[in-house]
This record gives C-alpha cells, structure tokens and sequence, in this order.
C-alpha cells in the first residue's frame, strides 16, 4: 500500500515538473481521440442517414374505379403481410382532395371546382426495414400493378431511394475503414507521446536500475502518467466532440434529418459509451507506457 | 565478501585488458586499486557488479556465482553491491533526502524505519542541514557525499566506488574515506575504490593497497618488487 502511495507520489511529481510538456502530450493524445471519435460519430451518422432513407418509404397504390369496400380491404390485409409493411391507410377519393386542398394553401381554389370523384381511392403504403426487405416489397407491389385484381396503378419514388441506400452502404463501408485507419494512427500517436516521454526520463530510469530497482518500480510511475494522460485526454476529447456536435447541430439537421442532432442519439455521449471510451483511453495511454518502456534501452 | 578468481577481459582481440586477476575485498575494509587511466579499474568494478561479464574466471559474491544469477538474482546484486560512479548519477530535480532514500523504497522500505535510516546515514555524512536541498543544487563535494549516503543507506554487503576523490580537495576525501571506514565496519560492508589519487587516502590499517600493472592486479608489495613500480602513498 505504502509503495503504491510512493507510486503515485512520484506520477504526481513528474506532471508537477513538466506540466507544460505534460499539457502537451494531453492535449496531442486528446485531438488523437477527437479524431477517432468524430470518424465514429461520421459512421454512426451515415448509419442513422441510411435507415432514415430506406426506412418507412411511402409508396402509393392506385386503386381501380369502382372497388369495393370488402376487396379493397382484402388488398389491405394482403400488402400488409409484405414483409417490412409497417402502415396500409385507406385513402378516399374526398379524402386525398381534402388533403391537397390544404398542401395547396392559398392556391387551392385551383381546384376547388374539380369534382370529388375525380381523384382515384388509393392505399398509402409505408415500408421500412433494411434496404434488401425494402427492395423485395417495393418489388412485389409494383409488380401488382395492372395485374392484380382491382390495383390499377403503383408510384413510388423507389428508383432514386434505392440508389441512395447503396450509396449510405458504400458510405458505411468507407466509414468503418476510415475509422481503423484512424484508431491506429491515433495509437501510433499516443505511443509516440509515451516514447519521447519515456526517452526523457532514460537517465532517471538508469539510475533507477543501477540501484537495483524492479521493473515494476521504474515502470508504474510512467504508466500512472500514461493512464492520467489518457484519461484526461479522453475527457478533453469528450468535450471537444460535444462542442463540435452542439456547433454542427443545425447542419446535422439538414443533412440527416430530424432528431440527428439529439445528444443522446451519439453513442459516446450516453453514460456507457462514455464509460467505455474513457476506460479504452486509459487502457491505450498505459499500453503505450508499457510499449515504450520495451522499445526504449535504458542502460544499467 | 566479494571475490574474483583469474578473471581476463578483453574488448579488442588480441589486446588483453585484464588477465588473470584474483583478489578478495573483505568486510570491514577498504580495498583501493590504483592504475593508470584506461588500465581497467572500471572494468574491474563493472565485473565485479556483474555489469560485465569476464572472459574468463569467476566472481563471487558471497558464496554466488556472478554468472549463474537469473535476472532476479542481478536485480538483488545490483542491492547488495552498491556502486558510486565517477559522474555521482543523482536525480538532479530531488532533494537530498529523496535521493537517499531512494535505495529504501526500492527495497519497499517506508515510514518509520525509513525516516530514521535515512537521518542516521545523513547526520554521518553530516548532510542533515542540507537534507531538503535540490541535487542540482549541491557542490561537487556534496554531491559526492550524498552519492555515497545513498549507497550505503541500504545496508549493502559491499560497496564499490570509481574515482570518488575527482574534483575534491585532500581534507575532504580524508574525511569522507573516514566515514566511509565506520560505516565498513558497523555494517561489515566491503569496500573497493579504484582511483589514480592515492595520496587523498588516510592511512589506516584497514586499507589494502592494489596495483594494475600490464593488464595484472598485484598487491602494492608485489608490485613494487616484481615490477618497480614507483608511487607514493600518504601512509607508506
């Protein structure tokens, strides 16, 4: 007990005595993180942006002419077995003039003399699920089109939809990469922060080793440094990434639609990706302590 | 005690830097080996620290062969044979009474009986009135004295010291080998110093005198009749 509060007493003289280099290194290891966590924060956005587009897409079911009420709900029943059907709405003939009257607005007397009967009764069919479900009912119900008794016609806006679904997979991919690439060079740089930091100290630990001192002596100051830079630098990411969220917010919205920039949709701002971000940066700070210790020769 | 038995080195081939060197440092006594610069005195030191390992022949500490130590054995050498370098090698940016503790706490020693160990060496070297002053901050001659503190705070079985009189005045080594004597024999610690400044040693009969001559060690006696060597020390 006493030699770790002897342990800590020493990590706590180091940052006292190089508190600038120390704020550096923080701050090196915290925009490492930065980096790391807005590639995550770009994968998870894009993830959210392609289930927001080839979610609950709406197609329209134009109905033939004269219908009757007990087979149009037949055709209710039956598109909505489709898998990935989340919502089948009757829409009637005065209904869907009703609700263009209002989406017009001050233009509606444009068609304020055109006769109820005109509009044709549809079904307003919304799809979600992955973009492969989406696809396969989006297919089945276009296919039904002139062919199936009593549907006259299927619109949808799928073609320009589905292209975009393929775009956001590709995205993801290219996200997911991306973010290795960049966890590893943030480790790279992290190590090399513990490295120079270590390379500082050679003289010290060679002394250290001269009067006999175990491996755990020479190292444990060093990773408790490490661990504080890691934590710290892990909390300072933290905020840095909350403020570029809070600053993007606006900008999120356009991009990825509503609710895109809700703080607690982010995976790193809930207490558990909280937790365990700051546990993996603490984690790396003290593994590039140990790693450096290995890589850098201290002579006896 | 600490003892090599025919032990050579060389770095170069075909250019013996030692050869066959054999001599006993025993507890309680100062054991000096004199030699030209470049003669091999460090050498012999880092050898008999296990630092270096012989060409040929052995060295003993206690009953222990150098070469068989695992690397905890080397770790426990490294304690048990305390060495002062040339340079002091303190850590400039803490105080005295960190830098002589700090063999203590590597052997986990705390509170207390730390605190008093520590007190006990540092009024001997008369270092207590400079006990919270940075290393960075000391004399030559302080520095030196705080080197040796902290190499014998920590009970070692011997002690080895390179040059140790550099850039101090005769008085002071005299008084520094003296103390250097009680701690010998209070702690039956053996004690070998390799320096060129054989007239800063006090005379005392607990101190043996050794030579390098040729790539061999002899006892001052041997050396003068085998060899002439001419030197002088202030008590022959």
């Amino acid at each position: 007990m006493k030699t770790w509060a002897y342990y800590f007493q020493l990590a706590i003289h180091e940052l006292k005595r190089r508190p600038l280099a120390h704020v550096f290194t923080v701050f090196t290891v915290a925009l490492a993180f930065l980096l790391a966590g807005l590639v995550i924060w770009v994968a998870e956005g894009v993830k959210v942006a392609e289930h927001a587009w080839s979610a609950g897409q709406r197609m329209t079911v134009v109905l033939e002419a004269g219908l009757a009420e007990a087979d149009r709900d037949r055709l209710v029943t039956e598109i909505s077995g489709f898998p990935g059907v989340r919502e089948v709405t009757k829409v009637s003939p005065e209904q869907a003039r009703s609700e263009l009257i209002a989406a017009l607005g001050p233009d509606s007397n444009l068609i304020v003399d055109v006769e109820p009967g005109f509009f044709p009764a549809v079904l307003d069919v919304v799809i979600s699920g992955d973009p492969q479900t989406v696809r396969s009912s989006q297919h089945r119900l276009r296919s039904m089109a002139g062919v199936h008794r009593g549907v006259g016609d299927v619109r949808s806006m799928d073609r320009w939809n589905l292209r975009f679904g393929n775009v956001f997979e590709i995205a993801a991919l290219i996200a997911a990469l991306l973010c290795g690439v960049v966890l590893l060079v943030s480790g790279w740089v992290i190590m090399s922060a513990a490295r120079s930091r270590v390379e500082t100290q050679v003289d010290e630990l060679a002394v250290l080793r001269s009067l006999g001192a175990s491996p755990a002596f020479m190292r444990t100051p060093l990773v408790l440094v490490s661990l504080f830079h890691g934590l710290v630098g892990g909390l300072l990411a933290l905020g840095l990434l909350a403020g570029v969220f809070w600053l993007g917010a606006p900008l999120l919205e356009v991009l990825l639609g509503p609710g895109a920039s809700d703080f607690r949709s982010f995976v790193l701002f809930t207490a558990r990706g909280a937790g365990i971000a700051l546990a993996a940066t603490a984690l790396t700070g003290m593994l590039a302590a140990r790693v450096a210790l290995l890589t850098v020769r201290v002579q006896g | 005690m600490l003892r090599a038995e025919q032990i050579s080195k060389s770095f170069e081939k075909d250019e013996p830097l030692l050869e066959q060197v054999s001599f006993a440092a025993n507890p309680g006594r100062i054991c000096v080996i004199a030699g030209e610069t470049g003669s091999g005195k460090t050498t012999i030191l880092r050898m008999l620290r296990g630092e270096l390992v012989p060409d040929a022949g052995r060295v003993w500490m206690g009953g222990q062969d150098l070469r068989r130590l695992s690397a905890q054995g080397k770790m426990q050498l490294l304690r048990k044979v305390a060495m002062v370098h040339e340079t002091d090698r303190l850590l400039d940016d803490k105080t005295v009474i960190e830098n002589v503790a700090l063999p203590l706490r590597i052997m986990g020693i705390h509170g207390a009986k730390l605190t008093e160990r520590v007190e006990q060496v540092l009024a001997r070297f008369g270092l207590s009135r400079l006990a919270y002053r940075f290393a960075g901050t000391l004399s030559a001659g302080q520095a030196r004295q705080t080197a040796f503190a902290r190499a014998v705070v920590a009970w070692p079985q011997a002690l080895l010291a390179d040059e140790p009189f550099a850039h101090l005045d005769r008085p002071f080594a005299h008084r520094l080998v003296r103390i250097l004597l009680e701690h010998a024999a209070e702690d039956q610690m053996s004690i070998v110093i390799a320096t060129h400044h054989l007239d800063y040693l006090p005379a005392s009969d607990r101190i043996d005198h050794w030579q390098i001559v040729h790539t061999r060690l002899m006892h001052v006696e041997e050396a003068h009749e085998n060899v002439g060597v001419l030197f002088s020390t202030s008590h022959s």
